[in-house]
């Protein structure tokens, strides 16, 4: 009944009941915070976007002359490098970063930059309603189509 | 005090019993009384109770109740729906268990079959008027509910609605602002592909992942290529077992998906992510921007998993599965819901012959959600431009045949092929393996 | 015992049980209130069964006729018992009284499972008997042989980690200051339905893709991503995805071990351990000399229970993957072949096997059960 060692609080324990405890509540969390988004974002990133983070933010554009021919190194800004290159992005040394937007029929290139973002938009309470396409496990496809 | 109050339950108890009782024997007194002076066609069938049970809840069942709401005013008949979310189940032990609903719309006839088989269903030839039936539905659909009874072959049922699913969805903006063209022929649809590859991006975005029913997917891609690579007696063959999964014709119908499929670059995500992709997930690829997928084949319904501020006919649109080989004509992969009757009474009658006319729909196809298969149905019912679109590839179609997985035996249809397909796809078994396996459930 | 029943039902003071009081019931009247409790009762059932219409009030008759055709019933069983001569009338009672309940057993316990008894012998639609075919079918399908190996590794895994994690969470918990806060965070997941558990995991386990610029929007895959390994389909891995799906019921579970057995340790004298320190010992072997041996009845109370759970485990399974990428169980096949394929002999057969594997387990409980009822 009695605890005789109050008191005597052991951190090692403290610590390691912290971390299990998060273990534990960080899925519970993850669903939560997806209830607030919209369907589009839900697929498109993590529910850990929403709190602050370091994420590239895009900045600005540039337009590439029509003729350009994506199949052969391209050169922007100085850098050169191929579609598949500029497509995964290629960094700056003044800190920005620039990526190919789309296919090889694009000619936008975007520019990014390392930012702090803070707690994510498009949070919503549409879920809450009726969600007649609710999701992958209440529609018995194909039998209710 | 404590005698009293049970004395006081008692006879609670007692007039319940005696007001419920009663209940039943005033209503048709009552309506007697009004209708008598009235000359009325519908005469014996007002007041009567239709009851009615189905896969649809929610939205769609209150769509169904405004459709006939028409048809319960003139005839007095009370049509009572209602729905379950876990149908398959819930129907199997009303109707063994000896109180079935008069009509049940079931969404795939491979499940009426069952029931046929045991010889539940009332036969259709013997009670509806068979010539007005015949007049308003194309040969496919008769063919398709004429099911093996332990009295012989019988019309099980008609079709109610139905929806196509031999479609390719695409984000039409962007396929516009592109420059892409939308193929008519499989010619074009593989230079399509090809030119998508080669710009960057992934052609196709698919994905069969649902739960318990994972696979579904798949299989729909196979029936349309078998509907596309040979004949119709073959398709139907297949279909009752008598061709096998592990011949010519199957495997080329499958390896036609495969060569889609696996190829390197043509669907968003590679082949891992096929089977771990959810089918509604699968085609807001489309819509990102950029897009990193351009086509997507599905059924009409999969427009509800769009993502809500996209428009029909703007911002995404369909184009009609070009047939592989024109000898084959332009199939369409369908599915749909069939009506079949339990109990034969003269109401229940009425209703079933109601729900073979195009009329019994209509409501419906105004609201938008449906998609009628009666001939007697009109393309300017339909508000949708999509539904309309469908409305006419499945009018304009030289064949239409069912899902085929819906079609085949349970232990094959919902079970072995769309296992064996997944595990087909996700690499664990070899085409070989996995046709010997489904051939092998098929139940003797 | 004499008087039990007159204080629950004041009502009924008047018919108290002592064994003094005889009743003065005429017997005819005696039995006509039988016949007419079984017409109330019988009559109601049919009703409520028939009326299709009236739904309202049909529910309040329910109701109503639920509550009093059953006070009904004990009156009547009550006035039957004391009319039977003393000489039979404790054994008369017993019967009387526990009468119906051991009837209503019967019925939706017993002859059910009797009926799939003999299901399991017939052919798929139950029309001609088939011998052990479903059973030899059973023990030699390779879906089954894997289904039953899954089951071991959920029975093996998932309850050895929910007993530790649950024993070694209680032992800690019971160390810290915010014990009570890190307990309802560990059992809160016992509130959330296998479905919804599903979701959740869902988004732990979710993977996008191979190719270029994929972001990954399951946790997992984007913790690997981050430490620069590449994103992996962890539902799809073959014999390893198990082990996935059994972390969820590690997940969900370990809350129920947890709490029973962190109030089992505080029941431990606290002398006990306080003579140990002073001997010398440190925690740890408090934990494994003192407080493991002390609630051991305890510990396999919950072991079986969770056993017992893990066997039967069906809806983890059926949403996550459906059965596939060979993560099937048994309790899902069963799923499959009688409500997907139809095949009612084949399912029984797979219930009576689950059944039987499931009793030495359930009995076991029971013994353990009632020794320490008898030792406490």
């Amino acid at each position: 009944m009695k605890k005789p060692e109050k008191g005597k609080r052991n951190p090692l324990v403290a610590v390691v009941l912290i971390i299990i405890v998060l273990v534990w509540t960080i899925p519970t969390l993850g669903i939560f915070i997806t209830s607030f988004r919209e369907s589009s974002d839900i697929y498109g990133s993590g529910w850990w976007t929403v709190l602050p983070h370091k994420d590239n933010v895009k900045t600005g554009e540039i337009e590439l002359p029509a003729d350009t021919d994506p199949n052969k190194p391209v050169e922007i800004e100085g850098r050169t490098a191929t579609f598949e290159q500029w497509r995964m992005g290629v960094e700056f040394e003044d800190g920005r970063m620039l990526r190919w937007f789309g296919n090889k029929r694009s000619r936008k290139i975007e520019v990014f930059e390392e930012k702090w973002v803070g707690f994510g938009a498009n949070l919503t309470l549409k879920n809450t309603g009726t969600y007649s396409a609710a999701g992958w496990w209440s529609i018995p496809i194909p039998r209710a189509i | 005090m404590k005698k009293a109050l049970l004395i006081l339950l008692s006879l609670l108890l007692i007039a319940s019993f005696v007001l419920v009782s009663c209940q039943k024997k005033e209503e048709p007194a009552a309506e007697e009384m009004t209708e008598k002076a009235a000359d009325d066609p519908y005469a014996e069938v007002r007041g009567t109770v239709v009851t009615m049970s189905g896969p649809f809840t929610d939205n769609d069942a209150l769509k169904f109740d405004e459709s006939i709401k028409s048809f319960e005013e003139m005839t007095g008949i009370d049509i009572q729906y209602e729905g379950s979310k876990e149908f398959e189940a819930s129907i199997g032990i009303a109707i063994e268990g000896g109180n079935p609903p008069d009509i049940v719309d079931f969404p795939q006839p491979g499940l009426l079959k069952n029931f046929v088989q045991k010889g539940y269903v009332i036969d259709l030839n013997k009670t509806l008027d068979m010539d007005k039936v015949k007049s308003n539905y194309i040969e496919s659909w008769l063919d398709m509910a004429t099911m093996d009874s332990p009295d012989g072959k019988i019309m099980a049922g008609i079709w109610g609605r139905v929806n196509g699913k031999s479609l390719v969805w695409y984000n039409k903006k962007e396929f516009d602002a592109a420059g892409y063209e939308v193929p008519e022929t499989w010619e074009e649809l593989v230079e399509l592909q090809n030119t998508i590859v080669s710009d960057g991006d992934a052609a196709w975005a698919v994905g069969i992942e649902s739960g318990a029913a994972t696979g579904w997917a798949m299989t729909d891609w196979v029936e349309e290529m078998m509907l596309r690579t040979t004949s119709l007696e073959n398709y139907d063959k297949w279909v009752e077992g008598e061709l096998k999964f592990d011949s010519p014709e199957v495997r080329k119908a499958i390896q036609t998906v495969a060569d889609i499929w696996f190829a390197d670059g043509m669907v968003y995500g590679g082949r891992k992510s096929i089977a771990t992709t959810s089918f509604g997930d699968a085609p807001k690829v489309m819509f990102e921007k950029p897009p990193k997928a351009w086509l997507h084949k599905q059924g009409n319904f999969i427009t509800s998993f769009f993502p809500d501020n996209t428009v029909a006919g703007v911002d995404y649109d369909f184009f009609y599965l070009p047939s592989v080989d024109p000898a084959y004509g332009r199939p369409v992969l369908v599915a749909g819901d069939i009506y079949a009757m339990f109990n034969d009474r003269p109401e229940v009658r009425m209703v079933m012959q109601y729900f073979a006319t195009g009329a019994s729909v209509e409501g419906w196809v105004k609201v938008g959600g449906a998609i009628s298969p009666h001939k007697d149905s009109e393309l300017s019912w339909y508000t949708n431009e999509v539904d309309r679109k469908v409305a006419e590839v499945i009018q304009n179609a030289t064949s239409v045949r069912f899902d085929g997985s819906d079609l085949m035996p349970g232990a094959v249809g919902a079970g072995s092929f769309w296992k064996e397909m997944t595990a087909y796809v996700s690499g664990s078994k070899s085409l070989d393996e996995a046709l010997k396996a489904i051939d092998q459930s098929w139940p003797q | 015992m004499p008087g039990t029943d007159a204080n629950l039902f004041p009502v009924f003071r008047r018919f108290s049980m002592s064994g003094n009081i005889d009743s003065n019931w005429n017997p005819f009247a005696l039995a006509g209130l039988v016949v007419l409790t079984a017409v109330v009762l019988v009559g109601g059932f049919i009703l409520l069964q028939t009326v299709q219409a009236y739904k309202v009030l049909m529910t309040v008759f329910a109701v109503v006729w639920g509550l009093l055709s059953t006070a009904l019933l004990f009156f009547v069983l009550n006035a039957v018992a004391e009319n039977i001569p003393r000489k039979i009338r404790s054994v008369s009672v017993a019967v009387v009284f526990a009468g119906p309940a051991v009837i209503l057993l019967f019925w939706a316990l017993v002859i059910p499972t009797l009926r799939t008894l003999r299901l399991s012998f017939m052919g798929a639609y139950a029309r001609e008997y088939v011998g052990f075919s479903n059973y030899e079918f059973a023990f030699t399908d390779p879906i089954m042989l894997e289904s039953f190996r899954n089951n071991l590794l959920w029975m093996i895994f998932g309850t050895s980690f929910c007993v530790i994690m649950g024993l070694v969470i209680a032992v800690l918990a019971d160390k810290s200051s915010r014990e009570k806060v890190f307990k309802s965070l560990i059992f809160m997941p016992m509130a959330i339905s296998f479905v919804g558990a599903g979701v959740i995991w869902k988004f732990m386990y979710a993977y996008k893709g191979e190719g270029i610029n994929v972001t990954e929007i399951g946790l997992l895959n984007a913790i690997v991503v981050a430490f620069g390994g590449e994103a992996q389909a962890w539902l799809l891995i073959p014999f390893w995805n198990n082990f996935f799906l059994i972390a969820i019921m590690i997940w969900l579970q370990t809350g129920y071990a947890m709490v029973i057995m962190s109030s089992a340790i505080k029941a431990i004298p606290g002398e006990i351990n306080e003579a140990a320190r002073v001997d010398g010992a440190n925690s740890f072997i408090i934990f494994s000399r003192i407080t493991v041996p002390y609630i051991m009845p305890t510990i396999i109370t919950v072991t079986t229970t969770i056993l017992i759970f893990s066997l039967k485990l069906f809806d983890i399974v059926r949403v996550m993957t459906g059965g596939n990428f060979g993560t099937n169980v048994i309790a899902n096949e069963f799923y499959l072949r009688q409500f997907t394929y139809g095949n009612s002999g084949q399912a029984s057969a797979i219930a009576i096997i689950l059944l039987v594997v499931i009793v030495p387990v359930l009995l076991y409980n029971l013994k353990e059960f009632r020794r320490r009822r008898v030792l406490k």
